[in-house]
């Protein structure tokens, strides 16, 4: 309706003033994202957004089994039921559109699972702990982490020792391993920090690109590849490949205490390791232009990354966002949208004409291969 | 029932007395690291930023 839609026009350019403002009051130059969505906050559980086939954004929030179009003043419009997870408790940890917001991949308990307005089929298991995932016009992708499950099949499957499959294609049935990294590990590879770093080495943040194309980013230090569906790198944009651990965080102290004060009961040799790597990037989209937009953390606080393909350069604007988890991220028709892990973290979007006037820089030391 | 089985239940049991006074969800997986060893990993995830803060890995075991 054309008032429906002035009225989104209104509400957009109320918006872009109000994010030009806020960005003149905070750091110099740092983009401010603005909340949408918040008629649904008091939902709880994981969110995660996502555009469809039309580019048009959606928010799957997970505990209600809903998915909401997000409107052009940032508001939702009626959701999509999907058909729920047959485990009432299972957290979604991962998820991601099918092109059509009736239909999404969900990660569960180490399980994949296909959710439609219908059904929800578990997927074929996978010999590696599935992590990350998205979908490309190519199919399913799926980040893995270095560890067997003794489940699934692999043609080959790899010995300790070898490079484990990193990143996975669903080919039919059968899922097909993409691309390579960490070395399968062994008992002895596993015990102490070890166990830790190759946690941290082969956790990924996944996008889908065009052409069926996956980003494959990782999620402790920069590293972001653009992989073919056959498993070639493409594009690779690398940063600093150092983990930055956190040197004293008294939240992560007190749960490794609690493990510990456990230990005795569930076994001696019980080990009980804390996380202490800092995310380096926290999620990843790709516009429909081709340029990659890439969320990212240092030390100096959060920052946007945009990878422009055509004249290969890397440039940079802070983001004053106080969030430092993982993010879902969609280009949609009116800006680039960004959703906190949980549904109460917050959720945000970026007009594209703030993007478009927005004091960018080149990032520093980001080679591109 | 193994010990196997009573370090899992176990470990499920802990990580549920956690959840019950953090922020965070636990899962718990068998990690097979092939010639028949298998350990018990649960993994502990801040429900609000996703992470995994940390983990708990139990002894070896016959898969």
């Amino acid at each position: 309706m054309p008032s429906t839609r002035l009225l989104q026009v209104f509400f957009l350019v109320l918006a872009s003033g109000a994010a030009l403002a806020r960005t003149a009051e905070g750091e110099k130059g740092a983009l401010t994202p603005i909340p949408f969505g918040s008629e649904v906050e008091a939902a709880d559980g994981p969110q995660f957004v996502a555009a469809d086939a039309k580019n048009r954004p959606y928010l799957f929030l997970a505990s209600l089994s809903q998915v909401f179009p997000v409107l052009g003043d940032g508001s939702f419009g009626e959701p999509i039921a999907l058909a729920a997870i047959p485990e009432p408790d299972a957290v979604v940890r991962a998820a991601a559109m099918e092109g059509d917001a009736r239909i999404w991949v969900l990660l569960a308990r180490g399980r994949l699972w296909r959710a439609t307005v219908d059904e929800v089929k578990r997927m074929p298991d996978l010999a590696f702990r599935p992590d990350s995932l998205a979908v490309s016009g190519a199919g399913i992708a799926v980040g893995v982490l270095p560890f067997g499950t003794g489940k699934g099949a692999l043609a080959a499957p790899p010995r300790a020792g070898r490079s484990a499959p990193l990143l996975f294609g669903l080919s039919g049935d059968r899922w097909e391993p993409r691309l390579f990294g960490e070395a399968v590990p062994g008992r002895e590879e596993v015990e102490g920090v070890s166990y830790v770093e190759l946690n941290q080495r082969s956790s990924l943040e996944l996008a889908a690109g065009a052409k069926g194309r996956t980003w494959v980013a990782n999620r402790y230090f920069y590293l972001a590849r653009s992989v073919s569906p056959a498993g070639k790198v493409l594009v690779t944009l690398r940063g600093d490949a150092t983990i930055r651990q956190k040197a004293d965080d008294e939240s992560l102290d007190e749960i490794a205490g609690r493990i510990a004060g456990e230990r005795e009961r569930v076994g001696p040799r019980m080990a009980a390791l804390a996380n202490t790597g800092v995310n380096a990037i926290l999620g990843l989209a790709e516009a429909r232009d081709g340029r990659l937009y890439l969320v990212g953390q240092e030390r100096g606080g959060r920052f946007l990354d945009r990878f422009d393909p055509v004249r290969l350069r890397v440039e940079r604007v802070p983001l004053a966002l106080e969030y430092a988890g993982r993010l879902t991220m969609a280009a949609g028709p009116e800006g680039l949208y960004l959703a906190g892990f949980g549904a109460q973290s917050g959720r945000w979007w970026l007009p594209w004409e703030t993007l478009e006037t927005a004091a960018w820089k080149p990032a520093p030391s980001i080679a591109i291969e | 029932m193994t010990r196997a089985k009573r370090v899992f239940l176990l470990a499920c049991l802990v990580g549920a007395f956690l959840v019950s006074v953090a922020i965070a969800s636990v899962e718990c997986f068998e990690e097979d690291y092939g010639n028949g060893s298998c350990a018990t990993v649960c993994v502990f995830y801040d429900d609000q930023t996703g992470n995994v803060i940390g983990w708990m890995r139990g002894p070896y075991h016959q898969c």
